[in-house]
């Protein structure tokens, strides 16, 4: 094929860089120049050929297959979750810890006598004379870990 | 046609819950797109499908590190990307092209058509990994600069010169087949 030094133009003609005046001489050259007429043609099929999507063959379900074998994207979600929910439970035992004496009027907390007895028997007194209060921290845990451990109970919630 | 970004993020979502069907749905839109950049990379049929499949199950494992879940689409071809080139640590790069290891596409009727696709995709392999999955990202229906960029990890500043010189060089590694490319 020829080599013409205009053809360098094609690539900015094809981008659109080129301005209205550009785009008009260099369109009357191309009439006249077989070579960049030839040029402007394979790039053209070059690009036709780049955009081409391969029609790929069907995987959804070995995929899937295989996922459930290795255990899904499920139990590696959950590990990490696991972790989220284990140290926000540890933070809410030692705010728990920190704020109960305050909340019923016990001593400023002091950890060498923080679990003496004259401290844990008001608890224990507590939960021993309204045992609703147990039973219904025992269903509110019970319920927050349900719905936090299963991601599918979490989505309808 | 693409899904808009927030239906990704929502099925991105679900499937991060485990749902079948999400990861299904995510797995139909998006295997077009792996199975071309794969295919455009490792040339042969059985070892793209293969390739395709590892991407996925990769992909869906590691599916809590993706940080935003609307960027699923240039992150899942960072792995692919990621699969392809540890493929080729394993073994050498084949550097001709077959009819036989295009085994799909040469069922297709129109011969004409299969051998331009031939002629390209044989001068696809002789470019460096980089420049191939540039080209196919760039060239992919709906795929911006942004996203390039993020699949390959560069700046997004530098996309266009990058997909420019990659172009060159495979025009200039067509050289000499116009002829066949117009026939």
């Amino acid at each position: 094929m020829n080599f013409c030094p205009e053809s360098e133009k094609i690539r900015a003609l094809r981008s659109g860089s080129l301005s209205a005046e550009e785009t008009r001489r260099f369109q009357s050259h191309l009439e006249d120049c077989p070579a960049c007429r030839q040029e402007l043609q394979v790039e053209s099929a070059i690009d036709r050929e780049l955009v081409f999507e391969y029609q790929p063959p069907e995987i959804e379900s070995p995929v899937l297959r295989e996922l459930k074998l290795l255990g899904l994207a499920e139990a590696e979600g959950n590990r990490h979750d696991y972790y989220k929910y284990l140290i926000s439970a540890l933070l809410i035992t030692v705010l728990g810890i920190l704020v109960t004496p305050y909340l019923l009027h016990l001593p400023p907390l002091q950890i060498g006598s923080f679990f003496s007895p004259d401290r844990i028997r008001p608890l224990v007194n507590i939960f021993k004379s309204n045992p609703l209060i147990t039973i219904g921290i025992g269903y509110a845990l019970l319920g927050a870990s349900l719905v936090f451990s299963f991601p599918r109970l979490r989505r309808v919630f | 046609m693409w899904p808009d970004q927030n239906e990704v993020a929502a099925l991105v979502a679900y499937a991060r819950d485990g749902d079948e069907e999400a990861i299904s749905r995510l797995i139909t839109i998006h295997k077009g797109l792996i199975y071309t950049i794969v295919i455009r990379m490792v040339v042969n049929a059985d070892t793209a499908r293969d390739l395709t499949h590892d991407a996925f199950i990769r992909a869906f494992r590691k599916l809590r590190d993706l940080k935003t879940p609307g960027n699923f689409r240039p992150w899942l071809c960072a792995i692919a990307r990621r699969i392809v080139l540890d493929h080729f640590r394993g073994e050498n790069r084949k550097r001709t092209v077959s009819f036989e290891e295009i085994g799909d596409i040469a069922a297709e009727p129109d011969l004409a058509a299969v051998r331009k696709r031939m002629i390209i995709q044989d001068a696809l392999s002789r470019l460096n990994p980089r420049d191939r999955l540039l080209l196919v990202l760039a060239y992919y229906q709906g795929f911006s600069h942004r996203e390039v960029a993020q699949a390959l990890k560069i700046p997004e500043s530098n996309v266009r010169v990058y997909v420019q010189r990659a172009r060159d060089r495979l025009r200039e590694l067509l050289k000499g087949r116009e002829h066949e490319l117009l026939s």
